[in-house]
């Protein structure tokens, strides 16, 4: 019997090949395992080695799966040679074509890539982690930092090839224990690191303990998988009904011992993942004592069926004076009340809580994006921002006002109730886990089946996600060329017929284990129990009422348990995907104090270098001067950096080498060290994609100056050509964006324009600026912006060569660097960059 | 019942005798008690052995019954969820392709992709479980009437009380959620709108809350937060407080009949004990009521798509005849605003008409009442001589090759993206296309005509999306090419490509929005619409000649062609 009935493929070796004369390679043809399911990165089949004394047996071995293709059904494994060898190593050596072996396959364990990206990687493993460091080391962007740590096992292992990558340094290590690979983990600031490691089972655990407890990594951000256990390779038996799995990759991790401390930790390295703890932290004592509330509010409701036990029994004993009864009677009335008052309060106070949390988590949320750069704010990003605010403090919120006294209610009722019957009477109370006991055998039988099927599960979710995402986008192409979504169709179908071959045969048993709960069923055993035990003396007839009252309902009421716990785990996740927002590098102002400069201004870039991660510069070493009262142009192919290099001076990002400067008549100044306003006051940007707030017209003019008069906002609006085009909304100047006044693409522009008109800025940086969304008034732009770079210091990204042959000064940019300088007819006349663009630009209009 | 298949729905009504017979067998197991209690209290275990038999007999009884129904609703759930599945595809293959918004597509593929995980499991597990807990208590009031009628009146009065207290309940419930998910609607439009606009607040030195539209709207969210248990507080009380009220009702029932000796003290223990399996199914409901939310949630989806309007579809598909465009006194509008009013013009069989206009005039709408994208409000449109309705939609399709603004592209490589225009042509002929329109440019980025294009063609820019469409045009060469110059991602390749489409295409009927001062060029008459109506139609060279809208437009966009950015200088440029 094996554990989860994970189907058998059998697979037959197709070709092999010594890698290294301690590493082989063996293709094998599998075409019930390679069936076009997905395989994710370092998931790993479980491989059934025969024994290698012949005896029959099979050992279990996990191996990383390496080039699926479901075209061929063939996919590679690579073996680790030991010697002695294991099963596993001997089958390998003496693989020929043609010959077969069955495996198990698991695809839920792969390789997660860490959201968002890691600092870094430390991989660690021993040589049978390699297949899967190399497929893992495979898919890591070029620009990640990595470090692997690799003990060997036997002699030799150094000669394994592991994949090379520009960010990754790798470090072997000679035969040695998991000490010795704990004590070659370089000693560093990992703040942010994720760790992967995997191997022997004994070095994975101590090594994951090091990690955590040495050097501060927290556990979400360890992934481990164990592929062996040494000395026990020959232990695990296939059909030997002690089926053990191998791999503990899918097992929880066994509580952690204290370990030797042998050097300090570096108490400094903070990651991202632990944030989401601290803000759930502070509702921490809140939340205990609802559980208390909630578990005395459970008690006080089973109270009264106690009672209504108590009045049977007297009813039985024939008592029938009111006197006899109205104290229970009044109990119960009270008991019922005070719970629901008690509870109703509950339910008040944690929503109060909640709108306290929930309010100073969004405000939190909200400054913390006012310090972050302002390069921050892609798409992406703010998405996660829409995320954070509305989904997942949602979730939260259900958290803290619900799961709670959900998951303690489904805890403390049937606990009690057993209880209390234990006491009654423990032969007739020990009945009732019968049908519990039915339920797991019957539930545990129902998972037998699962292993693949679980696989197939997300496997058939994913693809018809795919599907009914790519007949849903094509709806329109399809309605206009023609089809019939067969495609969609078939996969839905086959979705169904899966659902259907693997739910149907099992709908009997699924019907037997709810049946088995009910209370019907209950009351049978209750009743037949019962009567057994009243003719043998073991109890009386007043007994069995409280069974009859609390019993019967015990089944369902301990399958509540597990409702409340799933909205509290999605909740730790939100609260996680928070957190990590409020981790977010903030712009460094503390040097940010300085005014302006008087006078006329130039921006100066001094051997500026930059990139978004380290390891991959964007721009290098741009020296560029833009004196006062002149335009500047930038001009290169797509993915020059021109658009990065204009944003800087906004510090939409800080430099990562060289310095922006500002210089007047009585100095200059680093960017860094002008104040946050002064700085986004005096440097303007005109983008292609314009933001307005949902404010009156006006208000969106005058927001920098909210000191502006109206004659003043009138004045830039016209200069900005939309004056006109304010008037004829419906309220004029008080219209308010988006809901009286719709602006086209263009209309907004201008507004953006009149608006930098009247906040009048020293320095001017249009990016995409000419390139218009608005055909039908590009002239009044254009206009507009002739009016607003009349004396001022401009930057100009130009897409369009023609609009800047005026330019006082053109740089052509390069990858990064800037290639060319000087002026159009001067580059016009040199060979170059500048003049390629050029002809290729008329070309195509002509 | 049209969620069912034909050969399914004959099983409906065995469902449900098998939900009130499971329900009955519930009802029986919960009254026997009474005889079964009263013998056992009264006269000892051995008398209330046979009545125990008649118990088991009848728990048995249900579980067949119920193991029965769950194999059916298997069967029923399957069928039904192929059946919506099939009728969601025929659906959105019929309604008007105007409707499939990006909003539309989105709803379409949660709906396709969630049928079966969401509805199947609704279907299965809870259909049977709510008929039998809502039959349930009521049989067993029936039941009780012949054995102490006060207490069956009581208990059968109380079945609509509870049921009525749990769905108020649950829309209150209901009610307070979608109050508070609209304030948080709101903070999260406010974050949006903070996030986007952080350059311009900032540089007004607005980065704090206080006073600002998104601190108002988060102290709001607050506010509703706590306002919000004005109905969740009743939401969950009407309920416990109801079942409280029907529990007191049925003692006081109970001790009344026991007072006037209609039932004895043994009978009335036995009682109680039925009131509780009575009250039970009600709990069981309220416990469903999350499972069910999911469900209606899901089913919802799938109603709000069956609820879009399908295209007419004519009897018999009328003959094209030479390629012309006429629109005639045609009026559009949607959502309550007019958009197009009292439209008139024809397009002449191999000549070109470009439509003018400011943006919001209504030019591309006009396109898309051609390729009947939507339907006319009043007037007609004809193409090829017939009205669009009178065509089958694959006819009208075949008539007209369309480059529009918004181009979609599914998944797949960008030859398969061309090809869709034309099956059957040869990958000499797709390449044509794709080199006249300047696809080639993109194949050499991406690597190859096998390349993928991506979720929505989501590897291409907005241009580049537009040339696969131009290619598209051009291999399928259908007598009328419809193309809205694009906007926003106007650059030097599309430019070309639209260039070379239209000189490939010149003795084609063309309909054009133009943008662009050398498109226009090469119309051979001009459509201009303001405010969703002509304002001034004619030979292009006329209007040039009269100087009215045109001809000021004209004017104004060869200007800005030559426009060029630059500063007043007051010092000498320095080179560095």
């Amino acid at each position: 019997m094996k554990a989860f009935g994970a189907t058998d493929h059998v697979m037959t070796v197709v070709w092999t090949h010594d890698v290294t004369p301690g590493f082989r390679r063996i293709r094998l043809h599998a075409p019930t395992m390679i069936d076009g399911r997905s395989t994710p990165t370092a998931s790993f089949l479980r491989l059934w080695a025969p024994d290698p004394d012949g005896s029959g047996k099979v050992h279990q071995r996990g191996y990383t799966l390496i080039d699926p293709d479901p075209k061929t059904g063939e996919v590679t494994l690579d073996f680790v040679m030991h010697h002695p060898a294991g099963p596993a190593a001997s089958w390998a050596a003496a693989a020929k074509p043609g010959d077969t072996i069955t495996a198990s396959y698991i695809s839920y364990t792969k390789f997660e890539v860490p959201e968002p990206d890691p600092e870094g990687y430390l991989l660690i493993g021993d040589p049978s982690a390699i297949p899967a460091i190399n497929s893992i080391l495979e898919i890591l962007p070029d620009e990640a930092e990595i470090v692997v740590v690799i003990q060997a096992v036997s002699p030799g292992d150094e000669t394994i090839p592991v994949t090379d990558h520009p960010g990754a340094h790798v470090n072997w290590l000679a035969p040695g224990n998991p000490e010795a690979l704990a004590a070659a983990i370089p000693v560093r600031d990992w703040s942010n690191w994720h760790a992967w490691l995997a191997g022997e089972s004994g070095m994975v655990k101590h090594i994951r303990l090091t990690l955590n407890q040495q050097h501060g990594f927290p556990l979400v951000d360890i992934q481990h998988r164990a592929y062996w256990m040494r000395g026990k390779a020959m232990r695990l038996k296939k059909n030997s009904g002690k089926d053990v799995a191998e791999n503990s990759a899918v097992k929880p991790a066994p509580a952690m011992p204290e370990l030797p401390t042998s050097r300090p930790p570096v108490l400094s390295a903070r990651w991202r993942s632990q944030r989401g703890k601290e803000l759930l932290a502070s509702l921490r004592w809140k939340l205990r004592v609802a559980g208390i509330l909630q578990a005395m509010v459970s008690l006080l409701q089973l109270v009264p069926f106690i009672l209504l036990a108590e009045i049977g029994r007297k009813l039985l004993e024939g008592q029938s004076s009111w006197s006899d009864y109205r104290i229970p009677v009044i109990a119960t009335l009270v008991l019922f009340g005070s719970a629901a008052g008690l509870s109703t309060a509950l339910l008040l106070w944690l929503h109060a809580v909640d709108a306290r949390f929930g309010r100073d988590l969004r405000r939190s949320i909200v400054s913390k994006l006012a310090r972050l750069p302002l390069g921050w704010f892609s798409d992406r990003n703010t998405a996660t921002v829409r995320q954070a605010v509305q989904d997942d403090a949602g979730r939260l919120h259900y958290a803290v006002t619900h799961a709670v006294p959900d998951i303690v209610a489904g805890a403390v009722t049937p606990l009690a109730v057993i209880g209390y019957l234990f006491t009654v009477d423990a032969a007739l109370a020990g009945v009732l886990f019968l049908p519990l006991l039915a339920f797991v055998i019957i539930f545990s039988m129902m998972l037998r089946g699962n292993g693949d099927n679980l696989a197939k599960v997300a496997e058939w979710k994913n693809r018809t996600q795919a599907a009914a995402g790519a007949f849903a986008g094509a709806l329109p192409v399809v309605r206009v060329f023609g089809g019939d979504g067969r495609q969609l169709r078939q996969v839905l179908a086959g979705q169904a017929d899966f659902l259907n071959g693997w739910q149907r045969p099992m709908a009997g048993r699924k019907v037997l284990s709810q049946l088995a709960i009910q209370p019907p069923t209950f009351t049978l055993l209750i009743l037949a129990g019962g009567i057994w035990r009243i003719s043998t003396d073991g109890m009386t007839s007043a007994e069995l009422l409280p069974f009859l009252f609390l019993g019967a309902a015990f089944g369902s009421q301990i399958m509540a348990v597990a409702y409340g716990f799933v909205p509290w785990r999605d909740a730790r996740a939100a609260a996680s995907r928070i957190g990590v927002l409020l981790e977010e590098t903030e712009l460094d102002h503390s040097r940010s104090i300085r005014d302006l400069p008087q006078g006329r201004i130039a921006l100066r870039f001094r051997d500026v270098s930059f990139g978004y991660r380290s390891r991959k510069p964007v721009l290098h070493g741009i020296t560029l001067d833009l004196e006062p009262g002149t335009l500047t142009a930038l001009v290169g192919p797509s993915g020059a950096g021109k658009s990065t290099l204009a944003a800087l001076p906004g510090r939409f990002h800080d430099v990562t080498g060289g310095a922006i400067l500002l210089s007047g008549s009585d100095g200059e100044i680093d960017i860094r060290e002008l104040r946050p306003e002064a700085l986004q006051r005096n440097i303007g940007f005109v983008f292609q994609d314009v933001r307005l707030i949902r404010a009156s017209l006006r208000e969106n003019i005058s927001l920098a100056r909210p000191d502006a008069t109206i004659a003043d906002i009138e004045a830039a609006a016209r200069a900005a050509r939309i004056h006109d085009r304010i008037l004829s909304s419906p309220r004029g100047y008080d219209s308010v964006v988006g809901e009286d006044a719709h602006l086209s693409g263009g209309e907004a522009q201008r507004l953006s324009i009149a608006r930098l008109l009247l906040a009048d800025p020293a320095v001017l940086i249009l990016d995409e600026a000419t390139a218009f969304a608005d055909p039908e008034s590009e002239h009044l732009i254009q206009e507009a912006l002739s009016a607003l770079t009349r004396h001022r210091t401009v930057l100009v990204v130009a897409h369009r060569l023609h609009t800047v042959i005026h330019a006082d000064f053109i740089a052509v940019l390069e990858a990064g660097r800037i290639v060319q300088r000087g002026r159009h007819e001067e580059l016009m006349t040199t060979p170059g960059l500048y003049r390629k663009l050029w002809h290729a630009g008329s070309e195509n209009r002509a | 019942m049209t969620i069912l298949s034909s050969s399914s729905r004959r099983y409906v009504p065995v469902y449900i005798v098998l939900v009130l017979f499971s329900a009955a067998m519930r009802a029986m197991a919960a009254l026997l008690l009474i005889p079964l209690l009263s013998a056992l209290f009264s006269s000892g275990p051995g008398a209330a052995v046979p009545w125990l038999g008649y118990l088991t007999a009848v728990v048995a009884a249900g579980w067949a019954a119920e193991w029965r129904l769950v194999i059916l609703a298997f069967d029923l759930g399957f069928d039904a969820v192929r059946n919506i599945n099939d009728k969601l595809i025929d659906h959105l293959l019929a309604v008007p392709i105007g409707w499939l918004g990006a909003r539309q597509q989105a709803e379409a593929k949660t709906a396709l992709a969630g049928a079966v995980p969401e509805l199947f499991p609704a279907f299965v597990n809870l259909g049977g479980q709510i008929g039998i807990s809502i039959v349930l208590p009521a049989m067993i009031g029936l039941g009780l009437l012949f054995i102490a009628w006060p207490l069956g009146v009581v208990a059968l009065c109380g079945v609509p009380l509870l049921l009525g207290s749990l769905v108020l309940g649950a829309r209150l419930m209901r009610r307070a959620e979608a109050d508070f998910s609209t304030a948080a609607e709101e903070v999260a439009e406010r974050t949006d709108e903070f996030a986007s606009a952080q350059a311009v607040l900032r540089s007004a030195g607005r980065t704090g809350l206080d006073g600002t539209p998104l601190g108002a709207a988060i102290d709001s969210q607050r506010h509703t937060g706590l306002r919000m248990l004005w109905f969740t507080v009743p939401g969950t009380l009407v309920f416990s407080l109801s079942m409280q009220l029907v529990l007191v009702a049925m003692i006081a029932a109970l001790a009344t009949s026991f007072a006037t000796g209609r039932i004895d003290a043994v009978q009335s223990v036995a009682l109680i004990v039925a009131i509780t399996r009575y009250l039970e199914p009600f709990t069981v409901l309220s416990n469903l009521f999350p499972a069910l939310e999911t469900a209606r949630g899901a089913w919802k989806r799938t109603a709000d798509i069956f609820a879009a309007p399908l295209l007419h579809k004519p009897e018999r598909d009328a003959q094209p005849g030479p390629a012309t465009i006429e629109f005639r006194n045609v009026s559009f509008g949607q959502v309550g605003k007019r958009i197009l009013e009292d439209i008139s013009f024809a397009v002449e069989a191999g000549t070109t008409t470009a439509i003018i206009g400011p943006s919001g005039a209504g030019k591309s709408t006009i396109l898309s009442l051609v390729a009947r994208f939507h339907e006319v409000d009043a007037g007609e449109v004809c193409v090829c001589g017939q009205d669009v309705r009178d065509y089958l939609p694959g006819t009208l399709m075949e008539q007209l090759a369309i480059v529009f603004q918004n181009v979609q592209l599914f998944e797949g490589s960008i030859a398969d993206n061309i090809r869709i225009a034309h099956p059957d042509a040869s990958d000499e002929q797709v390449r044509e296309a794709g080199r006249v329109a300047g696809v080639e440019e993109i194949i050499e980025r991406l690597g190859g005509w096998d390349a993928a294009v991506g979720e929505g063609g989501s590897n291409l820019s907005g241009g580049e999306r537009q040339r696969v469409s131009i290619a598209r045009a051009l291999l399928k060469n259908a007598p009328v090419l419809l193309l809205d110059e694009a906007t926003s991602s106007l650059d030097t390749a599309n430019e070309a490509a639209i260039t070379a489409a239209l000189q490939r295409l010149s003795s084609h009927t063309v309909l054009i929005v133009a943008h662009r001062v050398e498109t226009i060029a090469h119309a051979d008459h001009i459509v201009f619409v303001e405010n969703g109506r002509i304002v001034e139609a004619g030979p292009r060279e006329t209007l040039i000649a009269e100087g009215g809208y045109f001809a000021r437009y004209w004017g104004s966009r060869r200007a800005a062609r030559i426009w060029k950015l630059e500063t007043a200088r007051t010092e000498p440029i320095q080179v560095a």
